[in-house]
């Protein structure tokens, strides 16, 4: 069983493809890094895994199925900032709420504090809104995470204990978790097996 | 450290903004408490710190472009004189340059020669552009192109050359790296590096520590509004030791370089 | 600046007086007796006295009740030129942006002929055809005031619907009408609302300049068009306070709604909301 994408390709300018050929697999439970640096098409490729986006070449199979309709989708994505990924006239607990209930254990986990619930995305900071964001991603029904460069905006701190957490999860619940990043030596901290688009782009690009 | 050296110095910096809560009461939020930074004339400063420690605030109070809602306190001292609000806007673009996060800060619909010439004296804007690119590798013909015919390298060296000026004093660099080729990365770190070589003072605002450490003189390390450490570049190695405060060696370890660790204490306040 | 008041304080006192001349202007015409109505030639072309504070018309009536009784009129005219001018610009706005390319072509189209169009005279058009009278007044104002609305909710309901957080609800499941209905439509209605405030002093403007020309309210309802048509032929005699008092109220009270719309615009706006 795994997340696999068959042959993509993708572009924004015709003919100027930012990957093509891609195959790429992530199964139960496993780790995957993906390095590039910016305009590497990391981002698209991510948001391709997640069905935000079509590719232009090539299937993306979600346990040998297509993506379906109008019900959580098994692969989440979680951006890179996470001011962005929430309604800023929302409540915390309605965020949360939009994707499912989560109980007291998952939310101490995390370090979310009972008194965030009530508050307005404005009044928090970046790494405590990005746990917000961990948790929502982390629906019952999610069996892939795509983190794409969720921890590149916060500090080392911060980034190490949000990691530790999301890493215990997904090997409990047998999660597959793709860590898109810049940085070399995260993924190589974090990751059982690295793939580069720098190479695939330039090669597979021509 | 001579006191003549010294072209920036604020201490006891102290930034609030007014909000609105329920109907027409206000409060007055404190984001940053007490931040003392000193820069030298040649030296540059790394700023370090978590996202909402008040990095961004900083420069912005050192520019004079914060929110009308914002009151600024505490002494900002350029080169042995107060900075007052009219000085700022005197000095900004003159002898305080400011390297933006993004090449968004480009303006989409002008030719980047013209806003290489921006600030330039009049009579031989021309020919000082021409240099400017030359030194930053850029083609004479590039010059006629508008920002989104150009590639983000390219992009990265036209704001460098609209920041260099003759007088330039201080630099102010908000972030300039995140998630950057590492050829474009060196690349500005060492334009960063060049310019304090020419005598101005740096301060390179960012939380890559590991990038910073590479060029940077001294750090700066702020956490919820408040300088907790001023130390040497060299203080950062090994396991941190020689640092003073158990925040910066939490950050120091924390990274994934170095031990990818959390002390309890750290984990206690988080 | 004053630091005795912040700013708030002073824009809720001057939406204060905005909202009372507008309540009062509506009070007062209800409470005056229509009897101050009856022609009455004793008391002709008075010039403004304590009796009667706007003077008489050369039928003898009370120029203030007719001035007040008639701005009522125009008001709910008014009222629901801009609603519904501001019902059309929120659905058209809303499918341009929702329902794809076609629709979104059909609607700029649309959207430029009425922006390219002389509002006057389209609106005169327009009353004709409907038969004129109120019908037609409140008609041609709405279906020449939506454009620029239109605009505004098209582009705010595209930058919402590439939002990261609508993505996100999209790919937890969520359908279009809850998308719709828990995301766009709470972001998107201070816009309308103030895009509605807005568009009333265009209304009530326009509905007594078309009045004014004759194209408008018929002569028995006595709107404020009409006053100051009538009052044209007489101000040549020398009987000014016709013209000047019903003009005056007009501007106070379209005025006040420009007032009430801007400073909403202000509020809903983050980057002014704190100062």
């Amino acid at each position: 069983m795994s997340l696999k994408g068959n042959e993509l390709g993708f572009y924004f300018k015709q003919d100027e493809w930012l990957f093509r050929n891609l195959n790429i697999e992530l199964s139960y439970g496993e780790i995957l890094g993906i390095s590039g640096y910016s305009g590497s098409g990391k981002t698209s490729l991510s948001r391709i895994l997640a069905n935000y986006l079509a590719p232009i070449e090539g299937t993306v199979e979600i346990d040998e199925k297509c993506f379906a309709k109008n019900e959580a989708q098994p692969v989440q994505l979680i951006f890179q900032h996470p001011e962005k990924a929430v309604n800023p006239k929302w409540r915390m607990k309605d965020v949360l709420k939009e994707s499912y209930e989560p109980d007291d254990a998952v939310l101490d986990r995390f370090g979310i504090k009972k008194e965030w619930l009530s508050r307005y995305p404005i009044e928090l900071s970046g790494g405590e809104l990005q746990r917000f964001c961990i948790v929502r991603a982390l629906h019952p029904n999610t069996k892939y995470i795509i983190a794409d460069e969720i921890t590149t905006m916060l500090d080392a701190v911060t980034q190490t204990a949000i990691w530790s957490e999301l890493l215990n999860v997904c090997q409990e619940r047998k999660i597959g978790l793709a860590v898109i990043s810049h940085e070399p030596a995260l993924l190589s901290r974090l990751c059982d097996r690295i793939i580069s688009l720098n190479v695939s782009v330039k090669k597979l690009g021509a | 450290m001579k006191k003549s050296n010294q072209i920036l110095s604020v201490q006891n910096l102290k930034i609030s903004f007014t909000q609105y809560v329920k109907g027409l009461n206000t409060r007055r939020i404190t984001p940053i408490k007490s931040l003392h930074v000193s820069i030298n004339a040649g030296e540059i400063m790394a700023v370090i710190g978590a996202s909402g420690s008040g990095k961004s605030l900083l420069a912005h109070a050192i520019l004079g472009i914060l929110p009308g809602n914002a009151t600024c306190d505490g002494d900002i001292i350029y080169c042995g004189e107060p900075l007052t609000a009219e000085k700022k806007i005197q000095l900004r673009g003159k002898e305080i340059s400011l390297i933006p996060q993004s090449v968004n800060y480009l303006d989409p619909l002008m030719r980047v020669a013209e806003q290489v010439k921006i600030g330039l004296p009049k009579k031989d804007a021309n020919k000082r552009q021409q240099e400017l690119f030359r030194r930053y590798g850029l083609k004479e013909k590039d010059g006629d192109l508008y920002p989104f015919q150009l590639s983000g390298g390219m992009l990265r060296r036209v704001l460098f050359a609209t920041s260099v000026r003759d007088n330039i004093k201080l630099v102010i660099a908000d972030e300039p790296t995140p998630g950057i080729h590492p050829e474009a990365l060196s690349a500005i770190l060492n334009q960063l590096r060049a310019f304090a070589d020419d005598g101005a003072a740096v301060m390179l605002i960012t939380h890559d520590i590991v990038s910073a450490l590479t060029v940077c003189d001294r750090v700066t390390v702020l956490k919820d509004g408040k300088t907790i450490e001023t130390a040497k570049a060299d203080k950062f190695s090994a396991d941190g030791k020689g640092l003073q405060h158990w925040y910066s060696r939490a950050l120091w370890n924390a990274l994934p370089q170095n031990s990818f660790s959390i002390y309890e204490e750290v984990q206690a306040c988080l | 600046m004053t630091k005795k008041y912040n700013m708030r304080t002073r824009m809720m006192l001057s939406l204060t007086i905005s909202v009372s001349i507008i309540l009062l202007t509506i009070l007062i015409s209800y409470l005056l007796s229509p009897a101050n109505l009856i022609t009455d030639f004793t008391k002709k072309s008075l010039s403004p006295n304590l009796q009667h504070p706007f003077g008489t018309d050369w039928l003898g009536r009370d120029m203030f009740t007719r001035t007040l009784k008639g701005l009522r009129l125009s008001l709910f005219v008014g009222f629901l030129g801009a609603a519904v001018g501001a019902l059309i610009a929120t659905v058209l706005g809303i499918a341009a942006a929702t329902l794809g390319k076609k629709v979104d072509s059909i609607v700029s189209w649309l959207v430029d002929m009425f922006i390219g169009m002389p509002h006057l005279i389209f609106i005169i058009l327009i009353s004709f055809a409907v038969g004129g009278g109120i019908r037609g007044v409140v008609f041609g104002v709405a279906f020449t005031h939506w454009p620029s609305l239109t605009r505004i909710i098209r582009g705010e309901v595209y930058a919402i619907k590439s939002c990261e957080y609508i993505q996100i609800s999209r790919n937890l499941g969520k359908s279009n009408w809850y998308i719709a209905r828990k995301h766009i439509l709470p972001h998107i209605l201070p816009q309308i609302m103030v895009g509605f405030l807005l568009l009333f002093p265009h209304a009530i403007i326009h509905e007594a300049s078309i009045t004014f020309l004759g194209f408008g309210l018929s002569v028995q309802t006595p709107s404020i068009g009409l006053i100051l048509s009538e009052a044209v032929k007489h101000i040549s005699i020398g009987d000014w306070w016709l013209a000047i008092f019903p003009g005056l109220i007009l501007v106070c009270v379209v005025k006040s709604f420009d007032n009430i719309g801007e400073h909403f615009r202000v509020l809903i706006n983050p980057t002014s909301a704190n100062e």
